[in-house]
């Protein structure tokens, strides 16, 4: 009877295994997280409940990376601490940002599309392509201009171990999540 | 997910010890019982399983149902500060607690049940650290209870406080060495209805 | 390039590594890495192991290597939070599991940098029964930094004023997973492998890990009774003399 509770089990964690994997596949995570998933589903489930946008995989999600580590860097060494929900939050959105613009790009170089428009495709196809490229240029723009003003914030965070005032870098994140937020409301292109 | 016990717990005089929900109560005797289910896979027999099932689940809620009663008479006999409706929160923290752990080790008796004869063995070991955890919660927060519910400034030593805080030691001493006693005879008695005996 | 970031950062602070404001995105970023790291560390060190027998224990070594160090973890993961808890250690299920992922990956490597300090033991010394315990003893010094990796990443996020509670949790967590561990490595049993016994995958699932230890300490003393070479396994193979 063991050896057959034994066979079940496997079987049964396997199978969640699998499941986990395709969750984790779904949600854009790398091909090595998802196939792993099937065996040390434990590990890797709480991926699941992770925002798409936090797995990186969008075309500035290193700079990103980079940016913060850089951050959180500078601040151990000014002895300070960040606010840490303000932090998560702006980090949130650039990379629900980021996602966004990676799924632009898969859009903008699938083959269909450039089939269509090369051949001659409809006006308002072209068109709406064309607002769609502008609307990723613009939105690119904001991320990186978000991404300097957290380089910029090493600087405050030096003026912040004098002072002892913490506002000033808790105000700086609220605003720059703010102006990533305003990407999800203003999207300048219309089909 | 039930809070930490710590998270419920505040050093100051206007502390309060929350009484966990029922859903949490529910789900600690759920995961006892789950942890029941998991040895009785490796019984082999069904009956057996079946037998193992609520063990130690009427372990641990028999030692605090038998001696929650007796901790509270005694404390207020012995005329202490916390509010008996702390005593019994930290209790049930304590129960919660220990129905946490059993639930994180339901999945290590699993694996044992599976692969080897230990089911027993583990389960036992395993009912007996939650219960020691739950007890070792518990004691830590029905003298933090007691240490909340001094009067503000209390010195040192001044020789009432010294009084009341050596008489909240001994309670609480006293009051684990009865629950573990409880616990071992109501789980020497679980062995053997389990065993069938 | 990425892998070799990480190594180095696992060997050199790996605190520091995983510290991140958040704890799902720092494990989503780091998982593949730490797998690969875990899987190739253990796998090196495996042929290693299997090499002492040669031929195909050799594969199947390195490929249950791997399983043998990531198999406790994966299965004492939720016990070890709850004990955390208990103990007044806030953490959240992603940074235990980060943090247990790194102290694996990390004892991986190290397992695979005793690699050449085992294979040189066993090209002097062919006592069996000395060279599982050369193995047993590289697994244990190369998991000692693995483990503080673990303890050191979780104990950072303890709440403020901390718990002497969580002395009990810390070793409540050392017996979970050494019970997980031993067994463990009796389920993946062979990896060394007797010369007289024939190469198998897997042996048959049989008794637990405590009553072959007590097996073992009777051949140290030349009772060789209950070891018999087993002839059936998953994947088992006929040795021809």
């Amino acid at each position: 009877m063991r050896g057959e509770l034994t066979v079940a089990l496997g079987l049964a964690y396997l199978a969640v295994g699998a499941g986990v994997a395709w969750g984790l596949s779904r949600r854009g995570h790398p091909a090595v997280t998802a196939v792993s998933a099937v065996a040390v589903w434990p590990l890797l489930a709480p991926l699941l409940k992770a925002d798409p946008g936090l797995s990186g995989v969008g075309p500035t999600a290193t700079r990103i990376r980079a940016c913060f580590s850089a951050l959180a860097a500078s601040a151990a060494e000014a002895g300070g601490a960040l606010p840490q929900a303000e932090m998560a939050a702006l980090m949130a959105s650039l990379y629900r940002a980021d996602e966004r613009l990676a799924m632009v790009d898969r859009l903008l170089e699938s083959d269909g599309l450039a089939q269509l428009e090369g051949a001659g495709g409809a006006d308002e196809l072209r068109r709406s392509l064309e607002t769609l490229r502008t609307a990723r240029a613009h939105a690119a723009g904001e991320i990186e201009a978000v991404l300097a003003g957290v380089l910029q914030l090493r600087v405050q965070l030096g003026i912040q171990a004098l002072a002892g005032d913490r506002q000033p870098v808790r105000e700086r994140l609220r605003e720059m999540t703010a102006r990533v937020h305003a990407l999800e409301e203003v999207t300048p292109f219309t089909l | 997910m039930s809070p930490s016990p710590a998270a419920t717990i505040h050093a100051d005089a206007a502390s309060v010890i929350t009484m966990p929900g029922v859903i949490e109560v529910i789900g600690a005797c759920g995961s006892l019982a789950l942890l029941g289910i998991c040895a009785g896979l490796g019984a082999g027999e069904v009956a057996l399983a079946a037998r193992a099932v609520p063990a130690g689940l009427l372990v641990a809620a028999g030692s605090v149902v038998l001696t929650g009663p007796a901790l509270v008479v005694a404390h207020q006999y012995q005329g202490l500060q916390a509010d008996p409706q702390q005593l019994v929160s930290a209790l049930s923290r304590g129960f919660v607690t220990c129905g946490e752990i059993a639930l994180g080790l339901s999945p290590i008796l699993l694996f044992f049940s599976a692969t080897s004869g230990l089911w027993a063995a583990l389960y036992s070991l395993f009912v007996a650290g939650a219960g020691a955890f739950g007890g070792a919660v518990t004691a830590r927060q029905l003298l933090r209870a007691e240490a909340a519910a001094r009067p503000a400034g209390a010195e040192l030593t001044d020789h009432a406080d010294l009084t009341a805080r050596a008489g909240m030691g001994g309670l609480v001493l006293a009051w684990s060495t009865l629950a573990a006693l409880i616990a071992l005879r109501i789980g020497w008695g679980m062995a053997a209805f389990v065993a069938g005996s | 390039m990425e892998l070799l970031t990480v190594a180095t950062g696992l060997l050199r602070d790996p605190v520091k590594l995983i510290e991140g404001a958040d704890e799902r995105a720092t494990l989503a970023r780091l998982a593949p890495s730490l797998l690969i790291i875990t899987a190739l560390g253990a796998a090196v060190f495996g042929v290693v192991v299997g090499s002492y027998r040669g031929g195909l224990q050799v594969v199947f070594a390195a490929i249950k290597m791997p399983a043998l160090l990531l198999l406790p973890v994966v299965v004492s993961l939720p016990a070890v939070r709850a004990l955390l808890r208990a103990g007044d250690v806030q953490v959240s299920y992603s940074q235990v599991a980060l943090a247990c992922l790194a102290g694996t990956a990390r004892t991986a490597i190290l397992t695979a940098a005793l690699g050449p300090v085992v294979w040189l033991y066993y090209s002097i010394t062919p006592d069996y029964h000395a060279s599982v315990l050369v193995m047993a003893l590289a697994l244990g010094i190369a998991g000692l930094p693995g483990m503080a990796t673990v303890a050191r990443a979780l104990g950072a996020a303890r709440a403020e004023g901390g718990s002497r509670l969580r002395w009990f949790s810390a070793v409540g967590i050392l017996l979970v997973m050494g019970l997980t561990g031993a067994q463990s490595g009796w389920l993946l049993r062979p990896f060394v492998a007797r010369p007289t016994a024939e190469i198998a995958f897997l042996r048959p699932i049989e008794e637990d890990v405590f009553s072959s230890l007590a097996a073992t300490s009777r051949s140290a003393r030349g009772d060789y009774r209950g070891w018999d070479a087993e002839s059936e396994g998953l994947f088992s193979q006929e040795q021809t003399p």
